[in-house]
């Protein structure tokens, strides 16, 4: 046999082995912006495949790669939030160390900004809006304030260690310090901040690795300190900012808290449905209310006010691309859409 | 730069004085190791010096992706962890052998393979039946798969003295330096080597970001790493042999890790002090052989995170590995020489320290093993039954595991019309999880059960034309039961290892040699392997993953190389790997699939005796001729085209 005869029988193999391909679904999307929803997909750690996904709701087609098709380049590495504020929507890419700007109608890009610090990476994590700052919470243990008109970082407030989730109530920006890194001695308090002075005023201690923060009655809020995923379980905790401490703690080993309505959604670790909270009793009053045994992996809940929707987002065992499900106010399962790799905020567009 | 321009004059004046010489009886050694160079069967591969020499491996890692089935994960570069899968197996099944011992790490599980020099590598072999060598340690045949390496230090000598002299000088400000003396002494050696490597690994990249081009340097990739060691051997009297030997291998390398988009402030590192010693004391009766070896290994391996955002600034974390193993083997073969009976037994205890932590849990492993081969005709088969018994313990808990293992297989040395060198394989193997997955913070999980491997091989090979032409065909079925996966178990930041996956791998893989002698001075030789594996995630019916690729193992890969060979002085040789498009996740969707790529390297050297006993040699390699942009592991990039200047003697 000729080396040109052996040439051609591998390459051969090669042709006739590599025809089988999957193909991939291509359903007829409107990406006018209108009637849908922008989904952010975390995507995963070192894989640099952060996406957004656009839910054309009139044809129920996705579009995942449509920040790719409006910028010509991938978001980065694990997008960690998003919201949306006047016309721009702020995306805080966490292990990029970048704050993606775009324009919220066309979903062009007007800025990106580097979160970098002396050559240091910090890590954005969570963001909210405020009488025209946008407050980024920094696991280098800072909050940075982006002035929404001239789109630069205007300060640097000093904080707790591993800054993550971030709350508005009475003119007090709440920072949740979980010292996530610090594992297995993490951090346990709320900083305090003074939303005018821009000034961390005082913390509070309310548990271990403090995570996500809803409002409560009067100056009350809640808390989920998450504990060390070991000996300490995660316990709802309602704390008071004029005591300055924890008022009552609840024996729920929970995972995700929503407002809805006047009262709360939330999930537990190992339970499969999402239970109604009534905010005024402090019980479940409905420990069924969405049940979710058909989802792999809920990562977050979420009610969206205005559409009175909500929002089940399925991380689908966190290495698959995942699910939206959308319920009504009653808990009735609307629609299902396949969105990109861990699915973890939405935007509605009317 | 002065002292490298001084070597080559110094050796092109050698080229041109002595270029006349001619040594007959040297030159036969390196013909004869080429014609020997590659065993055509899937189940025992074999590469000689001169086939590593061809390839001008940065180390052994890059070596073995020329083994057919084998998938290289290569993180980028020299100085990047290199390891294998082969068939689809993931690499903690394939056993590392040096020299006669094993070189295991109990705290990952797995060897860097870039760790392992190539400069004094005689054969590198992988084994995939049981080799033929039943005085192998016991854990290297009950492991199933081993890559089994030979080096210079080891061997016995033909003549008094013997000298090794390798520089080579390349892109990226790679510099690395080998000296090796070996004395012969009364029916014995004693020899002594030392190596270090030097490399700025700052090698430019370009990717495209959708329609964006993203460029930019690789930097935080730089290595620094020496060894050194001293062998003994020596023949007692008529039936015994002892041979020891101490090695240490120290090395300080940046981790560049993946490249992130729009961030580029990579700065962990990582430092490593390995210290081997291994000893071994062999007895060849007229029917009994026997082997005891032993080996005691300290590992310090520390891992440096300036930029981890903790209070203490920082993250460095100091780890030390203990490891000794002391083992039996022996071969027993029965009057009529039809009937050989084979076993063994090893303990291997071992300990691994966090320091400043609380992590320090031992395991205690011991390995039983007994067989038996038959020899009818022209057919071969042997049975093997293997034991483990593994005590581990950690805060006052002790967790035993056992597992019978086994294989059997039937190997035929002859040929008729249509069965030319059948063999037929079955086997069961296990691998206990590393102490990383067992314990390793929030990430370990005690419950984990060890990973079993099921494989079946059937094969043929054919010699044509005089043997000038060689072709094999293996086809195989191989099923991962309990794999060790880490999965996200609390949010994306706690994972978790699980005894999630089943995996069930199909594959053929197609060897072919063929020689031609053009003239009475020159010939060519081409080598070709192509290997199909379709490797499918049988976890989970619900998953969408179920019956996918499993990720990076490609479906096909195909390895082509041509060697010309003139007047045993000059020789050119263009190697080539093929490798299709691969996933990075299991799920089998665009946006997680790698491009496949093409990657040649092209060598040229030439060579010469002087005196009989001194041989010059100069190369140069291009590698990655096309400057293919290409990577194994997703966003760890591979180098462009590059260059190895290549200076070696040998004194015999």
């Amino acid at each position: 046999m000729s080396i040109i005869k052996s040439i051609f029988v591998v390459f051969f193999m090669l042709f006739t082995f590599s025809c089988s391909k999957k193909k991939v679904d291509s359903p007829l999307i409107n990406n006018d912006l209108q009637n849908g929803i922008l989904v952010l997909n975390e995507g995963l750690f070192n894989l640099n495949n952060a996406s957004l996904s656009w839910i054309d709701k009139n044809s129920g087609g996705v579009n995942s790669t449509i920040f790719e098709d409006k910028s010509s380049r991938q978001l980065g590495d694990t997008g960690n939030d998003m919201l949306r504020y006047g016309s721009k929507i702020y995306i805080v890419v966490n292990v990029s160390s970048t704050v993606e700007i775009l324009d919220a109608n066309s979903l062009k890009s007007i800025k990106q900004i580097a979160m970098v610090n002396n050559g240091m990476a910090k890590q954005p994590r969570n963001c909210i809006a405020h009488n025209g700052k946008v407050y980024i919470s920094c696991f280098d243990g800072y909050i940075d304030v982006i002035d929404t008109a001239s789109l630069l970082l205007e300060k640097r407030i000093k904080v707790g260690t591993n800054p993550e989730n971030l709350l508005i109530k009475n003119d007090l920006l709440l920072v949740s310090n979980s010292g996530g890194l610090n594992g297995p001695l993490m951090d346990s308090t709320i900083s305090v901040i003074d939303i005018l002075q821009h000034k961390e005023i005082k913390k509070i201690v309310v548990g271990t690795n403090p995570g996500k923060l809803v409002c409560g009655a009067n100056d009350e809020f809640y808390v989920i300190a998450r504990g060390n995923y070991q000996t300490i379980p995660s316990r709802l905790k309602k704390v008071s900012l004029t005591d300055e401490k924890v008022i009552k703690m609840f024996d729920y080993n929970i995972t995700c808290i929503e407002p809805f309505e006047a009262d709360y959604l939330i999930t537990q670790a190992n339970l499969s449905n999402i239970s109604l909270f009534s905010s005024k009793e402090e019980v479940i009053i409905n420990s069924n209310f969405i049940n979710t045994t058909n989802l792999k992996t809920v990562y977050k809940v979420l009610y969206i006010q205005k559409q009175k929707r909500i929002v089940v987002l399925d991380a689908n065992n966190y290495v698959n691309t995942g699910y939206i499900f959308e319920y009504n106010q009653s808990g009735e399962l609307l629609n299902k859409y396949h969105v990109g790799l861990n699915p973890n905020t939405v935007i509605y567009y009317e | 730069m002065k002292f490298f321009l001084l070597k080559v004059t110094f050796f092109c004046f050698f080229l041109n004085v002595f270029s006349q010489e001619k040594t007959i009886a040297l030159d036969e050694v390196y013909v004869n190791s080429v014609k020997d160079s590659m065993i055509l069967n899937a189940l025992n591969q074999r590469f000689s010096k001169v086939d590593v020499q061809a390839v001008s491996p940065e180390d052994i890692g890059s070596m073995t992706q020329k083994f057919s089935g084998v998938s290289l994960k290569n993180y980028g570069g020299i100085g990047g962890l290199k390891t294998i899968a082969f068939r689809g197996i993931p690499g903690n099944h394939t056993a590392i052998v040096v020299d006669g011992f094993s070189v295991q790490n109990n705290q990952v599980g797995q060897i860097d393979l870039g760790s392992i020099q190539s400069e004094n590598v005689t054969t590198v072999s992988l084994n995939s039946g049981l080799t033929s060598s039943m005085l192998a340690p016991v854990s290297s045949i009950l492991q199933g798969n081993s890559l089994v390496i030979f080096t210079f230090e080891n061997s016995f000598l033909v003549s008094n003295q013997q000298l090794r002299f390798t520089e080579k000088i390349g892109s990226f400000g790679q510099k690395d330096n080998y000296l090796s003396y070996k004395q012969k002494i009364n029916r014995g050696f004693v020899s002594s080597f030392i190596r270090y490597r030097l490399c700025q690994g700052n090698y430019s990249y370009d990717f495209k970001n959708v329609n964006t081009d993203y460029k930019g340097n690789r930097f935080n990739n730089d290595l620094s790493e020496g060894s050194a060691g001293i062998s003994f051997g020596k023949i007692l009297g008529k039936r015994m042999k002892i041979t020891t030997n101490y090695v240490y291998y120290g090395s300080d390398k940046g981790l560049p890790g993946a490249i992130i988009l729009y961030n580029e402030s990579a700065n962990q590192r990582l430092n490593t002090h390995n210290s081997q010693w291994n000893g071994e004391f062999i007895v060849c009766g007229s029917k009994t052989s026997s082997r005891f070896y032993t080996s005691l290994n300290m590992n310090m391996l520390r891992y440096l995170d300036p930029s981890y955002l903790n209070t203490h600034g920082g993250l460095s974390q100091l780890y030390q590995n203990k490891l000794g193993q002391l083992g039996y083997s022996f071969n027993h073969i029965f009057n009529d020489s039809m009937i050989n009976w084979f076993g063994g037994v090893e303990n291997t205890s071992s300990q691994l320290l966090e320091v400043g932590a609380d992590l320090n849990p031992q395991r205690h492993h011991i390995q039983l093993m007994s067989g038996m081969s038959f020899r009818k005709g022209s057919y071969h088969a042997s049975i093997l039954v293997g034991n483990h018994q593994v005590y581990n313990f950690y805060k006052e808990q002790l967790n035993h595991k056992n597992a019978i293992v086994g294989s059997f297989e039937i190997l035929g040395v002859k040929s008729n019309k249509w069965l030319s060198q059948p063999r037929f394989q079955l086997k069961r193997t296990f691998r206990m999880p590393s102490f990383g997955e067992l314990y390793y913070n929030q990430i370990g999980n005690t419950s984990l059960h060890p990973e079993v491997v099921n494989q079946g091989n059937v094969g043929l090979t054919y010699s044509l034309f005089k043997n000038s032409l060689q072709i094999s065909f293996d086809a195989y079925c191989n099923l991962v039961e309990n794999k060790i996966l880490a999965i996200p178990t609390k949010n994306l930041f706690v994972w978790s290892m699980q005894n999630m996956g089943k995996v069930l791998i199909n594959g053929i893989d197609i060897m072919l040699k063929k020689s031609w002698k053009i003239n009475d001075v020159s010939s060519f030789d081409t080598r070709m392997n192509y290997s199909l594996q379709s490797a499918l995630d049988y976890s989970d019916k619900s998953s969408v993953t179920y019956k996918s690729q499993i990720a990076y193992i490609p479906k096909h890969t195909v390895n082509v190389d041509f060697m010309y060979i003139y007047n045993q002085h000059l020789g050119i040789s263009f190697t080539n790997v093929i490798t299709s498009n691969r996933f990075a996740l299991n799920e089998n969707i665009d946006a997680n699939r790698i491009r496949g790529f093409v990657v040649s390297d092209i060598n040229t050297y030439y060579k010469f005796i002087y005196k009989k006993t001194n041989l010059f040699k100069m190369s140069f390699t291009v590698k990655n001729l096309f400057n293919s942009s290409y990577a194994y592991i997703r966003y760890y990039v591979m180098p462009g085209v590059n260059y190895l200047f290549t200076l070696s003697y040998e004194y015999n």
